[in-house]
């Protein structure tokens, strides 16, 4: 076992990050009423949006969700037919419901109320398919509840094959975002979900090209050494890895979106120096893989290049650092012989938790809220997406058909 | 318009604790005092409540679950009442005959509990509708490495007013530290992110004066001609440069200052 599984004090990022996920039992609780159709032949697209809404406020663990059993047997599609008592007595015990009605084109008309205090906190009204306006009325739920944006809306672009895939934030809707007859590789959000930043083998040579979401071209990189691994920072930088010094380093380098404006942050004697993340809090400082002392470990600096410093990961192989979108975490992989795992490390204390242990798994990239992270396992037998909370708890598969890199955009 | 509506509450408080001392002689006296102890749990949790919505009302900072986490904890706290209630009711009503009004003061309770999470909602509302928030940092006096952590826990999130005073804080608390000259670098550092580059000069200067032999002092030159430079003063920033390169030429620093000489950045 390498030293950092040895990590003697963990109760207080234990402790942490045990409060941004709210575990069933904990908090309010939240009732679904199922939505009601108020048109003819849409039964099917109001059952995938009730189980749409079910499955988002689920994952968002933000309030306890009561068990649709335990839900009083009259129907709600509107609040004239809300009966506070019947939803605040046993055995629901809710302290919120969110409940409506979808007509057909599909409009649905989205309520939620406080049944203890009889206020109406939500009404409103989504238009579109049944998977998009189950996402929106879940984001307004986790934001009215939170005050902070939810991310049942986000996406993930994610690799497949030789290309790069975009697909919803829960799996659901995927399809091709680049492809160019060549390996495409490695692609990054920037933090406003306005770009992707990945690698590009089309020239023969790795380099990187910068699209905006909706496809077109915004920039990119053209060296004739290998350039690699792309960050966007929050006012629209490029940082990337390259060895274009031919002095047989790998090596990191700033600029803006188009590679002009070129800076080089790190000169290391022959070493390694990769994958650098901007944190996406502030654009102050800069993460970063270096094996200048011996093994792959993760380093931070300040943006301009100074004030170079280990954070963690001495002695074994950490890779693929992501700084969360808060600034307070970075996870990344760590391992060696014993497999390679995801850690979470606090950057204020260093504190470390492991959150994986079944398969390979690598690549970690945060949700838009930092509450939850997504992943490439091997654990179903081949390189899939996967997601999980902050804690560790709430493991699922999410990309079908082969999956890895994945970055999570809003 | 809070102080108001919050004093109301203690007043509430208040009265439910001398109405619930009145009945300390009875034999339910151990469910009552932990009704008590509950009720005196919510005061304190409210007074911190209304004093951190102050100061959340006057900061300029984002990004806290932390408030939430309160409204949770004190929506446990009301909760608890209710539940520790229940069990006074369920104790009491066979010594309801001999306490009298117990049940009156109950239900009483009971309507002043609905209104105070009346006034959960209210206040969450207003949560919603502040435009920033605060972080509120536990901070264990006579802990130098938490109080470090904090202040550079609250660099990296972009909270630079609370991060420049835990600093200051570590500075002038612990001034011998091995650590003390981390955190004058980072003072200047993050007077320099909030774009107040005269004030990160004076300070990056100190850790060039005062900690002259630390290891932070080719970053904080380094930081101090970049400083200089976006005050317009190149020459300045021109000679911090070249004193770095010759002062310590084997210093990462060197390599970027020297990179800048050449660019004529």
């Amino acid at each position: 076992m390498p030293a950092i599984f040895a990590q003697e004090n963990q109760t207080d990022i234990k402790k942490q990050v045990g409060t941004i996920i709210v575990t069933p039992g904990n908090g309010p609780n939240l009732a679904l009423a199922d939505f009601v159709a108020r048109s003819s032949g849409i039964d099917s697209a109001v059952n995938e949006f009730n189980q749409t809404l079910l499955a988002d406020l689920e994952f968002a663990a933000i309030s306890g969700i009561v068990g649709k059993s335990l839900n009083p047997k009259s129907l709600v599609p509107d609040p004239a037919s809300l009966k506070y008592e019947e939803w605040s007595s046993d055995p629901t015990k809710a302290d919120y419901v969110a409940f409506g009605n979808i007509q057909s084109g599909l409009a649905s008309d989205c309520y939620l109320f406080d049944v203890k205090t009889k206020a109406q906190l939500i009404a409103s009204r989504h238009t579109g398919n049944a998977r998009r306006i189950a996402h929106e009325f879940a984001d307004e739920i986790v934001k009215l509840l939170t005050g902070r944006d939810g991310i049942a809306t986000s996406r993930i672009a994610y690799v497949s094959g030789n290309a790069i895939n975009l697909m919803d934030y829960d799996g659901f809707n995927a399809g091709g975002f680049a492809s160019d007859g060549s390996r495409n590789r490695f692609p990054q959000f920037s933090p406003d979900g306005r770009y992707i930043a990945y690698v590009s083998f089309k020239t023969g040579v790795p380099n990187i090209v910068v699209r905006a979401v909706g496809g077109g071209l915004v920039g990119g990189t053209n060296f004739r050494s290998t350039t690699s691994s792309p960050s966007i920072s929050p006012s629209g930088q490029l940082a990337f890895s390259s060895a274009i010094s031919n002095d047989g380093s790998m090596e990191i380098y700033v600029s803006s979106l188009d590679g002009s404006g070129l800076r080089r942050l790190t000169k290391t004697n022959k070493t390694v120096n990769i994958s650098p993340r901007w944190n996406p809090a502030t654009g102050r400082e800069i993460a970063f893989i270096s094996d200048r002392g011996g093994s792959p470990t993760v380093y931070v600096m300040d943006a301009s290049g100074a004030n170079q410093r280990v954070l963690v990961g001495r002695g074994g192989h950490a890779d693929s650092p992501s700084w969360s979108p808060d600034g307070r975490y970075i996870a990344f992989t760590y391992g060696g012989a014993g497999g390679y795992q995801i850690f979470v490390t606090d950057v204020a204390s260093g504190q470390l938790l492991q959150l994986t242990s079944e398969g390979r798994n690598e690549s970690p990239t945060w949700s838009p809220d930092s509450r939850h992270i997504a992943f490439q396992s091997t654990r179903s037998g081949r390189l899939e997406v996967w997601q999980m909370h902050i804690d560790g708890t709430g493991q699922r598969q999410v990309s079908k058909g082969g999956g890895r890199s994945p970055s999570w955009g809003k | 318009m809070f102080s108001k509506r919050w004093s109301g509450l203690l007043g509430f408080v208040l009265v439910l604790t001398l109405s619930i001392s009145a009945l300390a002689e009875d034999k339910k006296e151990a469910q009552i005092l932990e009704l008590k102890q509950t009720v005196d749990e919510l005061k304190a949790e409210l007074i911190v409540l209304q004093r951190q919505v102050r100061t959340m009302q006057e900061s300029m900072d984002r990004n806290s679950g932390q408030l939430n986490t309160l409204i949770t904890q004190i929506v446990d706290n009301v909760n608890a009442i209710r539940q520790g209630q229940s069990r006074v009711a369920e104790g009491a009503m066979s010594a309801v005959n001999e306490v009298n009004g117990l049940g009156e003061r109950l239900s009483a309770t009971n309507q002043r509990i609905d209104k105070l999470s009346e006034q959960l909602a209210d206040l969450k509302k207003t949560v919603e509708n502040l435009p920033k928030l605060p972080t509120f940092t536990q901070i264990t006096p006579g802990n130098p490495d938490q109080l470090f952590a904090a202040a550079y826990g609250d660099y990296s999130r972009g909270n630079y007013d609370l991060a420049i005073s835990e600093f200051r804080q570590y500075v002038e608390t612990y001034p011998s530290s091995e650590m003390a000259d981390n955190a004058q670098y980072w003072i200047g550092e993050t007077l320099f992110a909030k774009g107040r580059f005269a004030e990160a000069v004076t300070e990056f200067d100190k850790v060039i004066t005062i900690f002259a032999k630390g290891d932070k002092v080719p970053a904080a030159r380094f930081k101090k001609a970049l400083a200089l430079s976006e005050l317009g003063q190149s020459d300045l920033a021109r000679a911090e440069f070249q004193a770095l390169l010759k002062l310590y030429p084997k210093s990462n620093e060197a390599v970027l200052a020297k990179q800048r000489l050449d660019g004529g950045q």
